[in-house]
């Protein structure tokens, strides 16, 4: 199996826009563990998680008409669907209590900003992804907080293909970011 | 001419002095500002991950067969078995030497920052429950760095009535170590050795207070020969979830 191309993606949009019902479930293989992950950590719990996870996919499915491939990428708008469910939920929740409680005050604590998990978990893939050597060179620029200089004495490697090894890195986080939360951004 | 990427790429990390013709240059340039701005929340996100965020879950296989049911689809097809799959593994599935080294780096990085938080294993022991009856038996999915393996693992009891995880499992790949077993919580945050694999199976007891229910995840790895650190080599061959 290789990477999904252009092409493959959008076969996989059109089908799953003209109501094959397939799509839905390659869509679902593909996507069901981050949306889930990402309800998970914001709720912290398994079963509204589970919940959410199947709102944001019924609702794809039956709101796929208002999906436009030329505004997000198909993961893009299921996160955008992702953070609305999750965002209900939490509002169902304090309302919940707030009648348990008839404590109008009492507010949730914070919960994380979906996005933000969503970003986290993206972006700490990408990284796993990346080849061993820019991902040593990462890691000891963003966990360590080495220099340039300093990673390039670290590998023993010229101080120029650290930067350039940085910035090749940094770009292709960027993108894969980009791809999930684009939609939310603009 | 716009400012060297890398000299961006370097500001984002926060690691050089802007120098004043680049920082006159930025002020002045929205390309240069946007591209400044997304590398940094890039960087500040980046910074911000722990190894938590180094694993996704997969929600119950069940899932799939609700939403079926909900929207009435027509066709019960092959319900997808996957747990604890990564993002790209499905997005962008590339299996091979690469892949294997890249998952096991994002498993190790959990690992590390589980060891670096001091947690001690069994830190979250709770009191001691009742023992579940014997569970369905559960499929053990491949990780997608390991295609073609399998296994399965049902909880039951043995003759003296004690809790006991029956696991098996099979590989194309021969074994180049010693394969363990291993149960964590849901977050992959805390996981227990329970045992070395005798060549495809394995019967491992459920330790006195230990309340299974709160340790789903059921992990098999490969182990290095010797074995000399207790930790989770990283290299994790099939996975699954216990009903409980």
């Amino acid at each position: 199996m290789t990477a999904p191309t252009d092409d493959e993606r959008d076969a996989l949009v059109a089908a799953f826009l003209s109501g094959d019902e397939t799509a839905l479930e390659s869509i679902y293989k593909r996507y069901s563990a981050l949306v889930y992950t990402v309800a998970y950590r914001s709720l912290g719990e398994v079963t509204e998680a589970e919940d959410v996870t199947q709102k944001v996919f019924v609702a794809a499915w039956t709101g796929r008409k208002n999906y436009q491939p030329a505004r997000a990428s198909l993961p893009a708008w299921l996160m955008g669907i992702t953070r609305n469910k999750i965002v209900d939920a939490h509002q169902a929740r304090s309302k919940q209590r707030r009648i348990r409680t008839e404590m109008a005050s009492q507010v949730e604590p914070a919960a994380p900003e979906p996005m933000d998990v969503a970003e986290r978990l993206i972006i700490a893939e990408e990284i796993a992804r990346l080849d061993k050597v820019p991902q040593e060179v990462l890691r000891l620029a963003f966990f360590e907080d080495l220099t340039h200089a300093q990673i390039a004495e670290r590998l023993q490697m010229p101080p120029g293909t650290v930067k350039s090894h940085i910035r090749r890195s940094l770009i292709k986080l960027k993108r894969r970011m980009e791809v999930f939360t684009d939609a939310y951004e603009s | 001419m716009h400012t060297n990427p890398e000299t961006l790429a370097l500001l984002a990390l926060g690691e050089l002095e802007t120098m004043p013709e680049d920082r006159h240059h930025i002020d002045g340039c929205p390309l240069c500002q946007a591209e400044l701005a997304e590398l940094t929340h890039v960087v500040d996100r980046a910074r911000q991950t722990t190894g938590e965020d180094a694993v996704l879950h997969a929600p119950s296989p069940e899932l799939w067969d609700r939403i079926q049911n909900e929207l009435e689809l027509s066709g019960a097809t092959s319900v997808p078995h996957q747990h604890l799959t990564a993002v790209g593994a499905g997005a962008a599935a590339n299996p091979g030497r690469t892949s294997r080294v890249r998952r096991t780096v994002s498993f190790a990085l959990a690992a590390a920052v589980l060891l670096a938080a001091g947690v001690g294993i069994g830190a979250n022991l709770n009191k001691v429950t009742a023992p579940p009856a014997a569970s369905k038996p559960v499929h053990l999915n491949a990780l997608p760095q390991w295609p073609g393996s399998g296994g399965t693992a049902v909880l039951t009891t043995d003759a003296q009535g004690h809790e006991v995880l029956q696991v098996s499992m099979s590989s194309p790949e021969p074994a180049t170590g010693r394969r363990e077993v291993w149960l964590s919580d849901v977050d992959a945050r805390h996981m227990r050795a329970m045992g070395y694999m005798d060549g495809n199976t394995g019967t491992f007891p459920i330790p006195e207070g230990m309340d299974v229910r709160k340790w789903p995840v059921i992990d098999i790895s490969e182990e290095p020969v010797p074995d000399t650190s207790p930790a989770h080599s990283g290299n994790s061959i099939v996975r699954g979830r216990l009903p409980v």
